[in-house]
């Protein structure tokens, strides 16, 4: 199953915190809630007011674990779709990722091992979901802080085989990318170079901070200038369908806000006109 | 009538009735419906009185004509028309303007960005939202009310004549005093009924009301002095000079430094002088003051009190499950 990504724009992350000033930021198109954190039943109604606005909200899944080695939890899966369903979604979106194993849960995003074998489970993981959730999944990389031994592929080849045998979307996370680069040394560039980005479907932009020589992707800091140059160099591989704010706390003010946005809008102008 | 005279001294009753006579078979020679009668009557000439002793108390301190009329910022509008929570609501809508303060649909307002303040009173409302969860507006006005920048404006206030002080609660008891008296009355009639094992309930239902009310009036001591009305009727008309700047006249410490940041914008205005009513945005209006009951919404200027409580020292991604990384 092969979808193509509908034309979101800008966006920020959706928060009960900022509930009132996302709905009030200018220039914002979409959003992006959180799917463990939603009712489908009782929506918020910062929510029902961005859908009757006709703002798009992408519900975001944090928790299926399509990375481990059991089966999506159908209930997980089934929670994902009632949102996508009320919200009237144009995807969703969730992470290449376990979060469990068995009754072990870790409270984290954790990388897979990025071999040939892992790939047959989450291929079969991802189809499994794909199969119940009423719209296309968008797949996204994460912030690594450990890498296991004796990979097969890089990053950019693992999500590009992701891509190819799922039809799925792909969700660039830039942050993500820089995260990588810092803590694991791997050259996002070139990760950009591998990736297939007709799949694209959006991107994540987020803030984070460098402590002890390594990277931690807070979603509390602001959009430094590197993740931004990342942003702009994948501006000028590809066009790009949609661009998202991640902040999830020690949120700055509403002008604070908009200027993200707007140096986010900028990183994209000038990565647009050097590329295409 | 009959042979044991039943019927004849009832007649007997209400013929002396008819004729004005003082029926000395009932306690104090009134029967019950007849005490009630007169008991309410009672009643409504004290609370008159009442009216009248608290319109004397205010007028009697009343003394400067000129009081009221003169300028006022928008901390001593507030405090007039609302006292200290007032207060603490505008300055809320200050920070609120100012994008320091952000308020939800959950009816929480969190603290956004750095967090200083330009001026005392707005500083120690700040110093209450000391989590980024966030508080309510009646947390706030609770926390906020008792620190020593609001309780000075309130203070002021008073100094100026704007507020009564200290024997407004003296005034209050006062003014209930003819209804106390009339409440007693009625008490020992219940005490003389019971003893004589006559029928009491509706005189306890009289009792329990008329205590109420009389309860309500002595706790209502008079807030605001004919100078307050003035200032505020005033206000309403957009007839009092500088109420568009922070601080409070008299006390240097809060004297505006100057400068357009001091300057307060309309929004924040119409909080001091009309509480929640003033909040022109009504989603604003809803988030900061939808969470309380009709009487906390601080959207009359009646209420308000002038006490506060316990005073104030000064990421996750999104509550998923998965946590951060992503």
């Amino acid at each position: 199953m092969t979808a193509s990504a509908p034309r979101l724009g800008y966006g920020i992350g959706w928060r009960p915190r900022i509930d009132l000033t996302v709905e009030r930021l200018p220039g914002v198109d979409f959003v992006e809630a959180v799917a463990e954190g939603i009712d489908p039943k009782r929506l918020f109604a910062s929510l029902r007011v961005l859908r009757e606005r006709g703002t798009p909200v992408v519900p975001h899944g944090v928790s299926l674990s399509l990375g481990g080695a059991e089966r999506p939890d159908p209930r997980r899966l089934a929670h994902l779709a009632a949102c996508a369903q009320a919200l009237g979604s144009p995807l969703v979106s969730e992470h290449i990722a376990f979060t469990r194993a068995g009754a072990w849960h870790a409270g984290h995003l954790l990388p897979v091992p990025r071999t040939r074998d892992t790939l047959t489970v989450l291929t079969e993981n991802i189809r499994i979901a794909q199969d119940q959730l009423p719209v296309p999944l968008a797949l996204e990389n994460i912030a690594p802080l450990l890498a296991w031994p004796d990979e097969e592929l890089t990053e950019g080849q693992f999500l590009a085989e992701v891509a190819e045998r799922t039809g799925a979307m792909l969700l660039v996370d830039v942050a993500n990318l820089h995260t990588a680069h810092v803590n694991l040394g791997t050259d996002p560039h070139k990760v950009l170079g591998e990736l297939p980005l007709e799949r694209l479907g959006y991107v994540h932009v987020a803030g984070g901070v460098e402590r002890d020589g390594v990277w931690h992707d807070t979603h509390t800091h602001p959009v430094g200038p590197a993740v931004l140059d990342l942003l702009a160099d994948l501006a000028a591989r590809a066009e790009l369908p949609g661009v998202l704010l991640e902040r999830d706390g020690d949120y700055p003010t509403d002008a604070g806000l908009a200027g993200e946005l707007a140096a986010i809008r900028g990183a994209v102008a000038r990565g647009a006109g050097v590329g295409r | 009538m009959h042979p044991d005279g039943s019927a004849e001294p009832r007649r007997a009753e209400r013929a002396s009735h008819r004729a004005g006579v003082v029926d000395m078979s009932q306690p104090w020679g009134m029967s019950g419906p007849e005490f009630l009668g007169v008991y309410a009557a009672a009643f409504a000439v004290a609370g008159i009185a009442a009216a009248l002793l608290k319109a004397g108390f205010r007028r009697r301190r009343d003394t400067d004509p000129a009081a009221g009329t003169g300028p006022a910022d928008v901390y001593t509008l507030a405090v007039v028309g609302g006292g200290t929570a007032r207060v603490v609501d505008t300055a809320v809508q200050a920070l609120v303007e100012t994008g320091r303060l952000r308020a939800g649909r959950d009816h929480r307002i969190s603290p956004a960005g750095v967090q200083v303040a330009h001026e005392p009173v707005q500083q120690a409302v700040l110093g209450c939202f000391d989590t980024p969860a966030g508080i309510t507006l009646s947390t706030a006005r609770t926390r906020a009310a008792a620190s020593a920048p609001v309780q000075q404006v309130a203070q002021d206030a008073v100094r100026r004549g704007l507020l009564f002080g200290a024997g407004r609660r003296k005034a209050a008891l006062t003014s209930a005093l003819p209804l106390a008296a009339v409440f007693c009355v009625g008490v020992a009639r219940l005490v003389n009924g019971v003893h004589l094992g006559r029928p009491v309930g509706l005189l306890v239902v009289a009792l329990l009301l008329s205590g109420g009310i009389t309860v309500a009036v002595a706790a209502s001591a008079p807030r605001r002095t004919l100078a307050g009305d003035r200032l505020l009727e005033r206000a309403r008309q957009g007839h009092v000079p500088d109420p568009r700047l922070f601080g409070s006249y008299g006390i240097a410490s809060y004297a505006p430094s100057g400068g357009d940041d001091m300057l307060v914008p309309a929004a924040v205005l119409g909080v001091a002088v009309l509480g929640a009513a003033g909040v022109a945005d009504p989603d604003l209006r809803q988030a900061l003051y939808g969470g309380m009951s009709g009487s906390g919404s601080g959207s009359t200027d009646s209420g308000g009190g002038d006490s506060g409580g316990g005073g104030c020292g000064g990421g996750g991604c999104g509550g998923g499950c998965g946590g951060c990384g992503g």
